[in-house]
């Protein structure tokens, strides 16, 4: 990837602008940004390719109310803050659901064991939205499968998503860029489960 | 009052506005691929699992794969490749269980997940142009608009250095069959100490049984 060398001289007067503001509002602003995204649409994977298995999802505290914090360092420091945890929540939800003949959500790893045929623990690992000229979101998911004891790790995979997007509406790209990246996510992550040999070969326990 | 001439002008500057406005486009991102191991990468096996390790300390690497001399600032990158060739199983990968031991060193894990420079204890991050760059656009648009000219690219800069580290990072994932999984683990280590040379040690887990598959792969400058 090259960096791009090209400078907006608008841009760069707005910048220089929102500094001197800055340095002479105290330097450092926090805002915390509404994440409207809709989740993705996963119907088609749910009737063709899900196991047959039943699972318990668990998403504890630290996923469901999982905040992206991004701060801009220059003179000053500006943050904003992304609640990500509903989007997540409805995400992975979606993806069990898609993927799984029947889930059970939990709320920790302890509340999950022998309550499935294997147990699914998603984890953000790292996100971002980068605002300069255009906006960039970029989210990181790590998925871990269990078995119904929650002893043995089965599979793992780490899922990357990202989206940008340009316009003259910071809205609207903040919007878009944010709709993206969930959306590859969710489709990245229904392909990798779909394509795991791993998960392929587990069979449910009988009743 | 307004003159038919200013409602015209307003209307056309609203519909241009509102045009301008509503346009959002979406950028396609390329998928990053990760570079090739150089000559000097060294490999181990065991149980049908290969892994190679190639550190990076030449600084031409460096700022081709990061656009940073990474060292210099305490980072300290090594290429990994593992890759499964056991017919009978998968592995889980997990950068938890990779670890270096530089010589006369305790044993140091991979650095904490990246999300800025900052993660890594860089902070003020200047690229190399940046004095130039202000000298220049100072004398075109003052010192103001000079630092902020520059102080922009360097964000640009900056924003590129910390995409590069993050999309190289290797990730945490399960080696079936004949997958391999190439990436780079970084360390929090000074130059001098990183040149001395010593030992990655990684373990890998069966998924069958869970035991682990520990390979030692000893690093050193070319």
């Amino acid at each position: 990837m090259k960096t791009q060398d090209q400078t907006n001289p608008s841009f760069v007067i707005l910048l220089s602008l929102s500094i001197v503001l800055c340095v002479g509002s105290g330097c450092s602003t926090t805002e915390t940004r509404k994440v409207n995204v809709k989740p993705y649409a996963t119907g088609a994977a749910r009737l063709e390719n899900r196991f047959q298995l039943a699972a318990a999802l668990v998403m504890d505290k630290e996923f469901k109310n999982y905040h992206s914090r991004n701060s801009f360092y220059s003179v000053g420091t500006m943050t904003f803050i992304y609640p990500f945890g509903e989007v997540l929540s409805q995400y992975a939800k979606n993806v069990s659901e898609s993927m799984f003949n029947q889930v059970a959500m939990c709320d920790s790893l302890e509340g999950a064991v022998n309550r499935a045929d294997v147990i699914l623990i998603p984890k953000v690992v790292r996100s971002n939205v980068a605002i300069a000229d255009d906006y960039r979101t970029q989210i990181e998911v790590e998925w871990l499968v269990k078995d119904r004891a929650g002893r043995n790790s089965l599979w793992l995979t780490t899922i990357e998503a990202k989206a940008a997007a340009s316009g003259f509406n910071g809205y609207a790209r903040e919007k878009a860029s944010l709709q993206g990246a969930f959306d590859e996510l969710s489709v990245k992550t229904l392909k990798a489960f779909q394509e795991s040999p791993e998960l392929k070969r587990i069979q449910p326990l009988p009743q | 009052m307004l003159t038919p001439v200013w409602i015209k002008f307003g209307l056309a500057f609203t519909g241009l506005i509102s045009i301008v406005g509503c346009t959002t486009t979406m950028k396609s991102l390329p998928s990053y691929t990760p570079p090739a191991l150089s000559s000097a990468a060294i490999g181990r096996e065991a149980n049908g699992v290969k892994v190679s390790v190639d550190p990076i300390y030449d600084k031409a690497r460096a700022k081709e794969y990061f656009n940073m001399d990474a060292l210099t600032y305490g980072i300290f990158p090594i290429l990994i490749r593992a890759e499964n060739t056991n017919p009978d199983t998968s592995f889980i990968l997990h950068k938890e269980n990779i670890k270096i031991v530089l010589n006369g060193a305790n044993p140091l894990e991979v650095a904490a997940q990246i999300i800025d420079l900052r993660s890594f204890g860089v902070t003020n991050y200047k690229n190399e142009n940046y004095s130039r760059d202000f000298a220049v656009q100072s004398v075109i648009w003052g010192p103001l608009g000079g630092w902020a000219m520059a102080d922009e690219r360097n964000q640009r800069i900056v924003r590129d250095v910390q995409e590069r580290f993050i999309e190289g990072e290797l990730g945490n994932k399960t080696l079936s069959t004949g997958q391999q999984a190439v990436g780079f683990v970084y360390f929090n280590v000074r130059k001098e100490q990183a040149t001395q040379g010593g030992a990655l040690k990684i373990q890998v887990f069966d998924t069958r049984n869970q035991q682990g598959t520990q390979l030692e792969i000893p690093i050193h400058t070319e």
